[in-house]
């Protein structure tokens, strides 16, 4: 195999003396360079994805003083409920423990609730303690969340909405919701848009195959249902209800001084 | 994206540079032919993996390159001793790289689930318990043993099951000081302490694991002696070094010294802080995967080898600098035991594991967000 | 998730800080010893850096032994007495009181 003379491999050993030392430094400078640049382009990314990472909202139906009704809030895919301010969702209501309930979203199945010890929440009407299975009273779009004295109603993305969860059930001591226009009490037959699939991972669902909606309805409750042409018109001992105007959804506020400390943090 | 595929293409070249040169400059010495071949393959194995598309198989070239640079400075390290020595140490690199993709694929497939975290335990615990049972035997894995008790004390935490974990732990921690080695019993204990307190989110389950654990290994190390760390003071080494390649090529040291040192007393102590500087990246970048995770379970994953690794590197560092006397280990990746160096690596594959599900995520947002348009 | 977003950051920055520091301390040992905030250990301060030419190695203060005219005077110690025996020019010495501590304001000439 070749072998360098001494004297050549001097000069070399002289100069690779500096060399090395100073391409291992280079390395180290542009491999940090390149982790700056890759969390560079990512917030980029991610700011042209506002509702990245989260899959619907929590709307406010009745909160408390702190806490106005047509607040909304984002829901991320996993997170803490509570009345403290480092919880995902801050809910300060009475009846609402520091780190209340854990929430997670479960793909196909819907928002999953695990209510902490000596915690209990209402899922449609369904009680949940820490001792019950969080998948027999999934969250899904429309579904109401009582905890404490706040009730809450999940908005999923169009994109994420499961069919397959049961219609939300009204016991007797429920606060009934607030009723959205869109929603009419008698409908015939399901709107199409309304059978919007759950998500699929990438990986198995590489191409979308449902029409793309407009995106004045990603944070739609419904869609509003489209009138088949030869359906007979209502009778007069029913009269339709005039919708009534949807209340301005109020973004929930940056920080309140009312809210509670969380003093672990 | 531009500036983005650029700085990988220019750290690319700069590797690939300072390796052919590294080893071209002690093959053109001796002529071997070992050393030759080195000066070819171990340039060509990073310029495959850095360049090796997403859509092939996903790994996260950032923390890659880091991994992959501190494995290359572990068999230059060894070249002035003798080129079959570098040529072996090449060779445990190579078959660790396994473990790299073995890391990655688990991350991808694996879902935690009550079977899945109880599986994962008691093969750790097993693997850990090994030696007990079997006093004869050669392989005693304690390394691999801790980073798959991660992965099932992480999947326990993530299913929201405290107790389980922290038993798991506890045990994971008395079969370390069972086996005589309180140094790896104590990074355990430090990083399952650090990773409850950030996951549990209970400061009642902080203390009564900070209780359990630091009570356990207290009691053990005032019942058993600590080993001291042998030989005289390493700081004294240290001092020894020049800053840059010396002058003239030291004479051959023994191979069971560490590799840490012998990279600075053939290179110089420009490349021990490189070496240091890139394990700090590494943690950077697995803080980063941590924090982009959008699931408990990945974040705790990402977090728990950030620990494992980030702790080894600084008891090594304070054992270096005699703040420390207790015998350290070795260095991430700069490491002549094959089972530390597949440790590494799977430490590395988990990372790019997170890494494929953080940009899984971020697409299945992309493609959300174009159903809605 | 929020909490423990901020908790691994502390992590992460209390980590990178130990190795930074660690770092920074077998730097200054090496070639700033005489910047040594707590006395080295013996074995320690007995070796000198041999790290290049151009970067001298300074004696170490807690084991070389200081020169006696290099150290400051002490302001309070007491100042010699003067010889009062008559000397053999047959000028008799000027006889000026100097007082065994002389106290602060006279040290400082206020």
């Amino acid at each position: 195999m070749p072998q360098a003379s001494s004297q050549l491999w001097t000069i070399l050993y002289s100069v690779a003396r500096w060399i090395l030392p100073a391409l291992a430094a280079l390395s180290v400078l542009f491999i940090l360079f390149w982790l700056l640049s890759d969390s560079r382009s990512r917030h980029e990314s991610l700011r042209s994805l506002p509702g990245s990472g989260t899959v619907g909202e929590l709307v406010v139906l009745s909160g408390s003083r702190d806490l106005d009704p047509n607040t909304w809030f984002p829901v991320p895919r996993e997170g803490i409920l509570g009345s403290v301010r480092s919880c995902d969702l801050v809910i300060p209501c009475p009846g609402v423990q520091p780190k209340h309930l854990d929430f997670s979203w479960e793909d196909g199945v819907g928002l999953l609730i695990h209510p902490r010890s000596g915690c209990e929440a209402l899922v449609n009407g369904i009680p949940l303690t820490c001792r019950t299975k969080a998948a027999s009273a999934p969250l899904t779009h429309g579904s109401l969340l009582q905890v404490g004295s706040a009730v809450l109603r999940l908005h999923l993305f169009a994109a994420l909405d499961n069919t397959a969860a049961p219609a939300p059930q009204s016991p007797p001591d429920f606060v009934p919701p607030v009723p959205l226009p869109d929603q009419e009490p008698f409908q015939p037959e399901q709107p199409p848009f309304s059978q919007a699939p759950f998500s699929f991972p990438a990986e198995q669902n590489p191409f979308p195959s449902d029409p793309p909606f407009p995106p004045e309805q990603i944070f739609a409750a419904q869609p509003e249902p489209v009138q088949p042409p030869d359906s007979a018109p209502l009778p007069e001992t029913f009269p339709q209800p005039e919708p009534e105007p949807r209340p301005e959804a109020v973004p929930r506020p940056r920080r309140s001084d009312r809210w509670k400390e969380d003093l672990g943090e | 994206m531009r500036k983005h595929v650029s700085f990988r293409f220019r750290v690319l070249a700069l590797l690939l540079l300072f390796f052919a040169g590294s080893f071209a400059l002690s093959a053109s010495r001796s002529g071997s032919a070992s050393l030759w071949l080195l000066t070819a393959a171990v340039p060509g194995v990073i310029l495959f993996l850095l360049l090796l598309p997403s859509g092939l198989f996903p790994l996260d070239r950032p923390s890659l390159a880091a991994g992959l640079t501190l494995c290359g400075l572990s068999i230059l390290a060894p070249v002035s001793f003798g080129p079959e020595e570098a040529l072996s140490q090449a060779l445990r690199c190579a078959a660790a790289l396994f473990f790299l993709f073995a890391g990655a694929v688990l991350l991808r497939i694996y879902r935690p689930s009550l079977p899945g975290s109880v599986l994962l335990s008691a093969l750790a615990l097993g693997l850990l318990s090994l030696p007990l049972w079997l006093p004869g035997i050669p392989l005693s894995p304690g390394d691999g043993a801790s980073a798959i008790l991660l992965l099932g004390v992480v999947s326990f935490l993530s299913l929201r099951l405290r107790l389980p974990a922290l038993l798991c732990a506890l045990c994971g921690l008395f079969l370390f000081l069972l086996r005589s080695d309180p140094v790896s019993g104590g990074i355990w204990t430090l990083a399952f302490i650090l990773l409850f307190w950030a996951s549990s989110g209970s400061s009642l389950w902080t203390g009564i694991s900070l209780c359990s654990a630091g009570g356990l290994f207290i009691f053990w190390i005032l019942l058993t002696p600590l080993p001291d760390s042998a030989g005289a003071s390493v700081f004294s080494r240290l001092s020894a070094m020049s800053v840059v390649l010396p002058e003239s090529v030291p004479e051959s040291i023994l191979p069971e010294d560490s590799l840490f040192l012998l990279l600075g007393e053939q290179y110089g102590l420009l490349f021990l802080l490189s070496a240091v500087l890139l394990a700090v990246l590494l943690l950077i970048r697995g803080a980063s995967l941590a924090l982009q995770s959008r699931k408990q379970f990945y974040a705790s994953a990402a977090l728990g080898v950030l620990l494992l690794l980030g702790i080894r590197a600084l008891a090594f560092l304070l054992n270096l600098a005699d703040l420390l006397p207790l015998p350290a280990g070795s260095f991430p990746f700069l490491s002549l035991s094959p089972e530390t160096l597949c440790t590494d690596m799977f430490f590395l594959g988990i990372l790019s594991g997170i890494s494929a599900r953080n940009e899984a995520d971020l697409s299945e947002d992309v493609r959300l967000s174009m159903l809605a348009r | 998730m929020k909490t423990m977003r901020y908790r691994i950051r502390v992590i992460a920055l209390v980590l990178v800080i130990a190795i930074l520091g660690v770092m920074l301390w077998c730097a200054r040992a090496l070639f700033f010893p005489d910047l040594a905030v707590f006395p080295l250990s013996p074995e320690n301060s007995s070796v000198s850096p041999s790290v290049s030419p151009s970067l001298p190695a300074s004696p170490d203060p807690w084991t070389t032994t200081p020169d006696p005219a290099s150290l400051p005077q002490d302001p309070w110690a007491p100042l010699p007495q003067p010889d009062l025996s008559p000397s053999d020019s047959g000028v008799p010495a000027e006889i000026t009181p100097v007082p065994s501590q002389a106290p602060l304001f006279d040290t400082f000439g206020l």
